[in-house]
């Protein structure tokens, strides 16, 4: 859907100028309140290639609305500055720039707060104020920029508001849903919401055929703008536990539920996670949270939203470190535990996931191209990555947490083979998983280099999981031919 | 023909190159009178048949259902014996199979008498003596060279009479045989089109079946290219059939790595020539497990020095080595002459059928295996049910792809999946379950359905218990509940049987 959106928008800006808006607003030489707190936001990114990780691809140029907050600083989404280069602020209408950088940065909850490089360029800009408070019902107004740099409003009603996945497939988190007919402009990255004045989200993805958007809300923004400020961004918490609804009657009847108990079966803990070290186990009912109750469907009751999933409460109104009293049910007694939350973005992944604007890792030796296996590189295999990349290694990332021992930190392939006469014979082996070279283990990326400092009787030995197993290099004729592979086939020279 | 054959989306998507039964569009043009070459062509055409099979398909989405009514029209031969030869796809889920033949408006009542699927070939009989007068049985031939001519006959699309075409040989090869879908065999590429109704129709030369047509492109993916069954595995199917029952083709069961590489080479203790592959993957079930390892390599195969291109010179020609075992049968014995850490060996194997290898063959002349319980269906893992299902579940897809590469069948000898709920208010609240993989019913291991029978049959407490694989809380069900739904979901759906637990693939 994420893509869609981008897609929507970058053919959107062909037609943007010389169009008569829908919603033409009546032009007022004073800008309105909120005019003044919006900036263009130009963004020159280019994404690593994850399959010839050697070189990136052609570069671009996204175009966003940022919102000038206190700070003074600029949000923005994620989305816009993914994989940037160089970023750049400027004042819509006099068309004033400024280089920016990045303060703050969470692809988790598609939010990014930047800074001007040049001091005072944001002086002129009204910071604007977020107001929580929206509720299902409640109008707003959608802010973009005209190619004039005029802002054009257009007017929806929030429909609902639902916990869900984010694009980034990293937990659920709270979203506004509303309805509006919005028009494609040039630079939609971001598109602000405002209701009475004040911002109360950001456009994530805009479904055009139901004329439906949805926002990230005033509450994820603000826990973000809240660890932003801190000396070292943390991110949103995590406990680390899945649930399962009680609604079935045999099921509840199985674990001795009275038929007005309420509660939430947990039916996951992740090793190593929070709630795992803290001593929850799978089976346990979790009836309440530091004394909000939760019923049989996981929701609590919200004082605005009413009932809403308890993933809100736990992943965007808690902080990390904070203290989560989980009141359960464990073999028909009721116990209190104490699970301290941990920032998402401290899990260590053996596949990591959030390795945005981080070049992929790789090393080459005698055209044997390794490279560390992430979902940044599965993601090449597009939208439908999930069927058409090699099905060994997406199911390694799917269910990398009940797959590997301890002591793996990391997946290694050998990626592709540059032919060349000293790799004769093993010009088809791709997408490979090495497990040994030079009978050293490799259990992470780290591994690969060192390993290949102990060649075996004069020859590097590559072992994989499957077919053919274990294949050969001479390692002096590997070396020495590195430097001209390198050349022929455009690498950089070895880090 | 080839009515019979729906193939879901997720089909085309495995075979991924189009490699469609004979289902090409074009029809062909009538080629005047059939000289040359076949100087006895009218004669010829006397021992080709017409064949029409009455067909049920079964449905893997309700396995307890006969499966849906088909026809289709195909072409045989007739060969010594006073038996007819064909495709098995022809007559593959027949229900009533009648035969014709040229000048004569009856039609005899066929049986079929082997087939193998593995193969595409089945021999048919006719119990009519009358219709075997007047018909030479057709010999069969050898390889025809490359560039060479030959005739193909056979009853397509297009008009209700004989055809006959010509073709050019392109190519000799292995190719998969798209009737189980998971068999390669030597096959020969021809430029004539082979059209629906083509199957199981002699290819001649010189007055000798030099192949049996089945299968082709659709016409969108490459045109003016057919497929024939070589004589290779005519003969093969013939000979393995004479004991009174036909065997599957027989496997060594491993992988393998051409070596041409020097570092390579000299690792493994190989001389810098052009002989020597290595041995990669050992299926520890198959004919080689235990007698071939990982790193072995693999120099002469019957007195027949392998090169390290994976190839052997046989009759004169350079083929694949597994072109050697292709031609053998169950219980026979392949010799190698090996190096194993560096050290020269001989070892042999006797070959069998490898087993773990069905799960990928598509099936036919059989009935889906299930087990309905309270309205959930389990079924074990084949390609049928792939296919039918459009599987996307990660586990499952991963567990069919990598059923034999990674042994997953010495843990789960059958896959069993809760592959669908048949709504009830038993079940009502257990849709998210649908493509579970179970692991457990009432702490009972399951590893074949017949552990899963077992296990709900045991009297075992008040509830049923069955744990699914991966994270999640597990199904619970009310004995007594269970027992009271039974007819219930039977009647409101139609099931007139809720078990087949069949025949398995598996050999423990």
């Amino acid at each position: 859907m994420k893509r869609l959106l981008i897609a929507l928008f970058c053919t959107a800006s062909v037609w943007s100028s010389g169009i008569i808006h829908a919603q033409d607003p009546t032009p007022s030489p004073a800008k309105s309140p909120v005019a003044q707190s919006l900036i263009r936001v130009n963004s020159a990114n280019q994404a690593f290639n994850f399959i010839e990780p050697w070189s990136k691809r052609q570069p671009f140029i996204r175009r966003g609305i940022g919102v000038v907050l206190p700070g003074p600083h600029v949000l923005v989404s994620s989305e816009l500055l993914m994989d940037y280069n160089y970023i750049e602020l400027e004042e819509p209408t006099t068309g004033r720039k400024s280089p920016a950088r990045v303060r703050a940065v969470d692809y988790i909850s598609g939010l990014a707060l930047l800074e001007a490089v040049e001091p005072g360029f944001l002086a002129e800009f009204k910071p604007a104020e977020i107001s929580l408070s929206t509720k299902i019902g409640d109008s707003v107004n959608i802010f973009q920029l005209d190619a004039n740099g005029t802002a054009v409003a257009t007017n929806g009603t929030v429909t609902s508001v639902q916990v869900v996945p984010y694009p980034m497939e990293e937990g659920l988190f709270l979203i506004y849903r509303i309805n509006a007919p919005l028009l494609p402009q040039d630079g939609s990255f971001t598109v602000p919401i405002f209701r009475e004045g004040k911002l109360i989200g950001v456009l994530m993805r805009y479904d055009q055929r139901n004329q439906s958007l949805d926002a990230i809300p005033a509450p994820v923004i603000t826990r973000f703008l809240k660890e932003a400020a801190l000396p070292k961004y943390r991110g949103f918490p995590e406990v680390g536990v899945s649930f399962s609804n009680l609604r079935d009657p045999q099921f509840r009847e199985y674990v001795k539920l009275g038929k007005d108990q309420d509660g939430i079966y947990i039916s996951d803990v992740r090793k190593g996670g929070p709630a795992d070290e803290a001593g929850i186990k799978v089976g346990d009912i979790l009836i309440a949270i530091n004394d909000v109750p939760v019923d049989r469907d996981g929701n609590y009751n919200h004082p605005l939203h009413g009932k809403l999933a308890l993933q809100h409460y736990l992943g965007t109104e808690l902080e990390p470190g904070a203290v989560a009293k989980f009141q359960i049910l464990r073999d028909g007694e009721t116990r209190s535990i104490d699970v301290t939350l941990r920032e998402r973005m401290a899990r260590e992944e053996i596949i990591p996931r959030l390795n945005v604007n981080e070049a992929p890792r790789w090393t080459m030796v005698g055209g044997l191209v390794f490279q560390e296996l992430t979902r940044r590189m599965l993601r090449e295999w597009g939208p439908e990555w999930r069927k058409r990349a090699p099905q060994q290694l997406v199911y390694y990332d799917a269910f990398q947490h009940e797959l590997f021992d301890d002591d793996r930190a990391g997946i290694v392939l050998l990626n592709t083979v540059l032919q060349d006469e000293t790799n004769i014979g093993y010009e088809d082996i791709s997408m490979m998983v090495v497990t040994k070279i030079n009978d050293v283990p490799i259990l992470k990326f780290e591994d690969v280099s060192r390993a290949l400092q102990t060649p075996v009787d004069g020859r590097h030995k590559i072992e994989f999981n499957e077919n053919p197993r274990v294949i050969y290099l001479n390692a002096e004729k590997a070396t020495t031919r590195d430097a001209e592979i390198r050349q022929t086939y455009g690498l950089p020279a070895a880090q | 023909m080839h009515h019979g054959y729906s193939r879901s989306p997720l089909s085309s998507k495995l075979l991924a190159g189009c490699f469609s039964f004979i289902i090409g569009s074009a029809c062909l043009a009538p080629l005047p009178g059939v000289q040359g070459a076949e100087s006895s062509g009218g004669d010829l055409r006397k021992s080709v048949v017409r064949i029409n099979s009455a067909s049920q398909s079964p449905d893997y989405r309700t396995p307890w259902t006969q499966g849906n009514l088909s026809g289709g029209v195909g072409t045989g031969f007739v060969i010594e014996g006073k038996r007819v030869m064909t495709n098995a796809h022809v007559v593959s889920n027949t229900r009533f199979l009648t035969v014709e033949k040229d000048n004569d408006p009856r039609k005899y009542v066929a049986k079929v008498e082997y087939v193998a699927h593995d193969a595409d070939l089945a021999v048919l009989s006719v119990q009519d003596e009358r219709f075997f007068v007047g018909m030479n049985p057709l010999p069969i031939g050898g390889i025809p060279a490359l560039e060479s001519e030959v005739s193909v006959y056979g009853f397509p699309i297009g008009g209700d009479r004989m055809s006959v075409t010509r073709g050019v040989v392109s190519r000799v090869d292995f190719q998969l045989y798209s009737h189980s879908g998971a068999d390669a065999h030597l096959a020969i590429q021809i430029d004539a089109a082979i059209n629906p109704g083509n199957s199981g129709g002699p290819v001649m030369q010189d007055g000798r079946v030099v192949g049996v047509a089945f299968q082709g492109y659709s016409g969108d993916v490459a045109q003016n290219v057919g497929y024939m069954i070589s004589t290779p595995v005519i003969q093969r199917f013939l000979e393995d059939i004479k004991n009174g029952s036909y065997d599957r083709y027989v496997d060594i069961a491993i992988s393998t790595f051409n070596l041409r590489n020097p570092a390579q080479r000299e690792a493994l203790g190989l001389p810098d020539d052009d002989y020597g592959i290595l041995v990669g993957d050992v299926v520890s079930v198959g004919s080689s497990g235990g007698i071939l390892e990982q790193g072995d390599v693999l120099l002469n195969i019957d007195g027949l020095a392998i090169y390290s291109d994976g190839t052997v010179e046989l009759d004169g020609e350079r083929v694949d080595m597994p072109e050697v075992v292709e031609r053998k049968f169950k219980g026979d014995v392949v010799k190698f002459d090996i190096l194993r850490d560096g050290k020269p060996q001989k070892v042999e194997v006797k070959l069998k059928g490898v087993w773990p290898y069905l799960i990928i063959a598509s099936k036919y002349d059989v009935d889906p295996r299930f087990i309905l319980y309270a309205g959930l269906l389990f079924q074990p893992l084949s390609r049928d049910f792939v296919e039918a299902h459009g599987i996307e579940d990660l586990r499952i897809r991963y567990m069919y792809d990598h059923f034999v590469q990674k042994e997953i069948f010495t843990e789960h000898p059958e896959v069993i999946v809760l592959s669908a709920i048949l709504p009830d208010p038993i079940n009502t609240y257990l849709g998210q379950f649908q493509y579970s993989i179970v692991e457990k019913i009432n702490e009972r291991v399951i590893k074949t359905l017949a552990d899963v029978a077992a296990a709900l049959d045991e009297e075992k407490g008040l509830f049923t218990v069955i744990e699914l694989k991966g994270p999640g809380r597990p199904i619970v069900l009310r004995r007594t509940e269970v027992e009271a739904a039974r007819t219930r979901i039977l009647q409101r759906y139609q099931v007139p049987t809720e078990r087949n637990l069949g025949k398995p693939d598996f050999e423990l």
